[in-house]
């Protein structure tokens, strides 16, 4: 792994990123993960994360015009920078490894 | 759409979310809740929403409180350390009673001890936000012969003009609540300052349109100029782009507006106009010049104390010419908003900061037994730890770390409380000071100052709950706790007397102090809408007067507050014609600052020596009474006969004869000046020829509220005629004041639009006369009411946290006990005891604590009731020592079933 190394949960929301594409913000991430995993997302965990992974450079935001249906405050958006992308493919990398000929094993599981 | 009018979240989440988040991603994260949230009350209904959000907010709270912890300590902080703080994490999940209760108290005990030293600090000695706001001063004189501190004056002012360089931008001000009527009718009311055109350079700020008041404006011939604050420029003339030109009438005078200010300027208090304060020649002879209140900023290079002897020697010198006047006063420099001196403000802080320690001290002490109680649980993790090296620094650190997690939440959340409360409270303080708004130099945030004690406290806090009960926990032998581990004995650990005393301690306090809390919350409780009459259906307003030109002599102004009281009589006729009115009623202070008069000796019949006491004095009208649902309940009430200028009778009402007579008979009793207080404030008997008293003819039942608000207080009404003049009145020291009624107007069903034709009523009399606060009875008073029950709510919230952390004592006590003895039970039953010998074997100590708490408590009770006034208070006693043994008991309920349920050879195969 590398010495950044990504958790579970910061994987799932650069995953997340990556797959919306565009005009990303907190809302459609939370509700990404909770569609792909089927597992109920902490809203404040994701806000949480995306912000460290921010001061880690992996990630940048911007933030948009206020709009008057949020009680008037603008939305942050976010996509996933080339460090991001990196940290990315060396996760992969660790888990591929840790995962390679053990397919086998695991269907003879009961 | 939350923005489009639909429900809003709730609003108190909303603020609790502001506080909590970090400032750099506050909006969007609010943001985006509040999106969710609109979907939500779409999809699922307000309701579910506004749940939703809340368990968001906490949510959000908690994790980036965290964060935010970690955020301080990683950098500095080795890796392990962060480890240990996130297990920390885990351990409150995994503990959520110990969290809970931990986090309350710790929560409640920093917010307390936050709020009331920001409190103090922001009453005491403010910031002004303004450009180096902390030279701007205010001058005014001691005043050895009377005590306390006088007024300059107009003269002085004139004086230090031109000889005290230390200060510059010397100006003065008056201040009065006013009547404002814009060009196309729209009227409402202005805190209005006189002021010299220094006032505004003084302070640096721009006006937002037009300009301010220059020198030219103050010269007595100078036509009539006005500069507008934000609110009536938005509220009067509908934020009118070029409101310049305009004609406005502040107290029915034609003046022109020259200029706006901006938000939140309101020099020199909250005032939201500004007129210039004109001089002419005879207020600037200092017999006759008019008190007002200096102001300056300090020039480059000028301190306090250079301005102050620069002062002292102007003040000499003017003594020389005028000892009459000056011999008794020295001057005094101080920073413009300051209340106290800084010598007293750290006194005070200190006093407060102690206290509130203290406080979490209590609090923390009992967390710290609970977490005792629990770190006994983990005692094979340690002692496996410290077997493979650990040192018993590095388990205590990880301890505290823990604590810290705990703590350090509770703390930020309890500076968030605190914010949101100092909000509040000050809103509410300042409206029950009868203040028209808070001073514009109000600020809400915590200080650093603030902040910092708040992270002392958390230190302490962390130490206490994390390494108290980590060193008692790895002390001793590992050998040995090991042995005892493989045994399944258990380990060595004790439930040591230092526990023990702390849970009799609590219990004590409890029993003490919980009974004065719970009647002082019960009095804030009582049922204020039982105001005696129908509150919603009676209008109050301020009726107040202003002169033309200060009167100068005690004749003109004894002359202008008999005039007034004619006009204020016209009045009331006025409106008592009105078809909608059925009663109409005016009562007047003895003073207009404050209406409590000390000094006086009460006469009784003979059967009681004489007292001097302390008593609110009103005025009040012949319907007054009556409106107010005072009934007499003893002797007369005032009628007609009593309303004669010789008139010497007054009536009480129930509280004062509570209080000075302790119930006995009050009718007949004689007030006179008592001549061991001469002179304690101004008073009726002053004005009445020497020697004559009062006579108490009646006793009245207390009005649920009175002119003053609620009717919790002694009071004597006064027929309105006995005193149309009174010293205070008069204003021979101090600032002048203007005479000021309040208007009490009775309804008929159908008084539609009254509100409004009450300001005609008015203003046909005479158009100078100004008319404020209009509101029912019920809405004038809701705030007075509303402090007193959120001072309820405190008493309620700490007697609730102590009880809550006595019986979670008890429990950990309880439990520890059991967990620690299983074995010996377990050979008890084995070899033949009886259920009710366990029980009493094991549940002894619990209950001998309860005993020796409740006993200890009564003991320190009983005379601080005896000394209260609570009346409620022995039967609290009563209540909560049965409150605290039958939580005590029911907090052994759980550990009792456990040991009950232990089957000896299950418990002697697992050991």
């Amino acid at each position: 792994m590398s010495q950044r190394g990504l958790g579970e949960f910061e994987q799932l929301v650069l995953l997340a990123i990556l797959q919306l594409g565009e005009d990303v913000y907190g809302v459609p991430i939370v509700e990404e993960i909770e569609r792909r995993t089927g597992r109920p997302v902490v809203r404040a965990a994701v806000y949480v994360t995306l912000r460290r992974l921010e001061k880690k450079g992996l990630v940048r935001s911007w933030m948009g015009e206020p709009t008057d249906d949020r009680g008037g405050k603008p939305r942050r958006y976010v996509a996933v920078e080339a460090e991001g992308r990196q940290a990315l493919r060396e996760a992969r990398a660790v888990m591929d490894e840790m995962w390679r000929g053990l397919d086998p094993a695991l269907e003879e599981a009961p | 759409m939350t923005g489009n009018g639909g429900p809003r979240p709730p609003r108190l989440a909303r603020r609790l979310l502001h506080a909590a988040l970090p400032a750099d991603v506050r909006d969007d994260v609010a943001g985006d809740v509040e999106e969710v949230f609109a979907d939500r009350c779409r999809e699922r209904g307000p309701f579910r929403a506004k749940v939703w959000f809340w368990g968001q907010t906490l949510s959000l709270a908690t994790r980036f409180a965290v964060e935010r912890v970690r955020d301080a300590l990683l950098p500095s902080g080795s890796a392990s350390f962060g480890l240990d703080l996130r297990l920390g994490l885990r351990m409150l999940v995994k503990y959520p009673m110990l969290t809970l209760i931990g986090g309350i108290a710790i929560t409640i005990a920093v917010a307390l001890g936050v709020g009331a030293s920001e409190f103090v600090r922001d009453m005491m000695a403010p910031t002004l936000p303004l450009d180096e706001g902390d030279r701007i001063v205010r001058v005014r004189f001691n005043d050895a012969e009377a005590g306390g501190t006088a007024a300059a004056t107009l003269y002085d002012l004139d004086a230090w003009r031109g000889s005290v360089s230390s200060l510059e931008d010397l100006g003065a001000y008056t201040t009065l609540q006013q009547g404002l009527v814009s060009d196309r009718g729209e009227a409402g009311t202005v805190s209005l300052a006189r002021v010299s055109a220094s006032a505004f350079t003084v302070t640096r700020v721009p006006p937002m349109l037009g300009r301010f008041l220059g020198p030219a404006d103050e010269a007595p011939d100078a036509p009539p100029v006005v500069v507008l604050g934000h609110a009536p420029w938005q509220n009067l003339l509908g934020g009118d782009p070029d409101p310049i030109g305009r004609i406005v009438q502040p107290g029915g005078t034609p003046t022109t507006v020259v200029g706006v200010m901006p938000e939140g300027y309101g020099f020199p208090q909250m005032q939201d106009a500004w007129i210039p304060l004109h001089a002419s020649s005879a207020e600037l002879q200092p017999e006759t010049a008019s008190a007002v209140a200096v102001f300056g900023r300090l020039a480059p290079e000028a301190t306090l104390e250079s301005a102050q002897s620069e002062l002292e020697v102007a003040v000499r010198r003017a003594a020389a010419d005028h000892p009459e006047v000056y011999e008794h006063l020295t001057p005094r420099v101080e920073g413009f908003a300051s209340r106290a001196p800084s010598g007293t403000l750290t006194l005070v802080l200190s006093g407060v900061g102690a206290l509130f320690a203290f406080l979490l001290v209590v609090a923390c002490a009992n967390v710290a037994t609970l977490v005792f109680a629990r770190t006994v649980t983990r005692e094979g993790e340690i002692a496996v730890r410290t077997a493979l090296g650990a040192t018993r620094r590095r388990i205590v650190l990880q301890l505290f770390a823990e604590a810290l997690v705990l703590v350090g939440g509770a703390t930020l959340l309890g500076m968030a409380l605190a914010r949101l409360a100092i909000g509040e409270i000050s809103r509410l303080f300042f409206v029950i000071q009868q203040a028209p708004a808070r001073p514009f130099w109000w600020n809400d945030a915590l200080s650093s100052t603030t902040v910092m004690y708040a992270f002392v406290l958390a230190a302490v806090g962390a130490v206490m709950v994390g390494v108290v009960p980590g060193l008692k926990a790895t002390g001793g032998e590992v050998q040995p706790r090991l042995g005892q581990l493989s045994t399944g004995s258990g380990g060595g650990l004790r439930f040591g007397g230092m526990w023990t005393v702390v849970i009799v301690l609590q219990v004590a306090l409890s029993v003490a102090f919980l009974p004065l809390a719970v009647s002082q919350a019960g009095l804030a409780f009582a049922d204020h809408e039982d105001t005696g009459f129908p509150a919603h259906e009676v209008l109050t307003a301020q009726l107040g007067r202003d002169p033309a030109t200060p009167p100068r002599t005690v004749e003109e102004r004894t002359a202008f507050l008999e005039e007034s009281a004619r006009v204020f009589e016209e009045v009331r006729e006025a409106i008592a014609a009105d078809p909608a009115v059925e009663s109409v009623a005016l009562a007047r202070g003895l003073s207009a600052v404050n209406h409590v008069v000390s000094g006086y000796e009460l006469v009784g019949d003979g059967s009681a020596p004489s007292v001097a006491t302390r008593a609110r004095i009103l005025l009040v009208d012949p319907g007054y009474l009556e409106l107010m649902g005072a009934t007499a309940v003893a002797g007369q009430t005032l009628g007609a006969s009593h309303f004669t200028p010789d008139s010497r009778s007054v009536v009480v009402n129930e509280h004062f004869v509570d209080a000075w007579l302790e119930g006995r008979n009050a009718v007949g009793a004689r007030l006179r000046v008592s001549e061991a207080q001469p002179g304690s404030e101004a008073s009726i008997v002053d004005v009445l020829d020497d020697g004559t008293s009062l006579e108490i003819v009646g006793v009245v039942r207390n009005p649920g509220i009175d002119a003053f608000g609620p009717g919790t207080h002694p009071v004597i009404y006064a027929p309105l005629d006995i005193a149309p003049v009174t010293p205070r009145d008069v204003g021979l020291v101090g600032m002048p004041q203007a005479p000021a009624a309040q208007l009490f107007v009775r309804m008929r069903p159908d008084a539609g639009g009254l509100t409004s034709r009450l300001y005609a009523h008015v203003s046909g009399v005479e158009s100078a006369l100004r008319l404020s606060d209009v509101g029912t009875a019920a809405e004038t008073w809701r705030p007075v009411h509303l402090g007193e029950r959120i001072g309820g709510w405190i008493f309620m919230g700490v007697a609730g946290i102590v009880l809550m952390l006595s019986v979670a004592g008890i429990y950990a006590l309880m439990s520890f006990t059991v967990s620690r003895r299983t074995r010996e039970i377990a050979i008890r039953t084995a070899v033949g005891a009886g259920r009710r010998q366990i029980v009493g074997i094991i549940f002894g100590r619990a209950v001998a604590q309860l005993a020796v708490g409740v006993l200890l408590g009564s003991l320190i009770a009983v005379p601080v009731l005896r000394d209260g006034v609570a009346d409620q208070g022995p039967r609290a006693l009563v209540i909560v020592a049965t409150v605290l043994l039958v939580a005590g008991v029911a907090a052994c309920l759980v550990p009792v079933r456990r040991v009950l349920e232990i089957e000896p050879a299950m418990a002697m195969r697992s050991e």
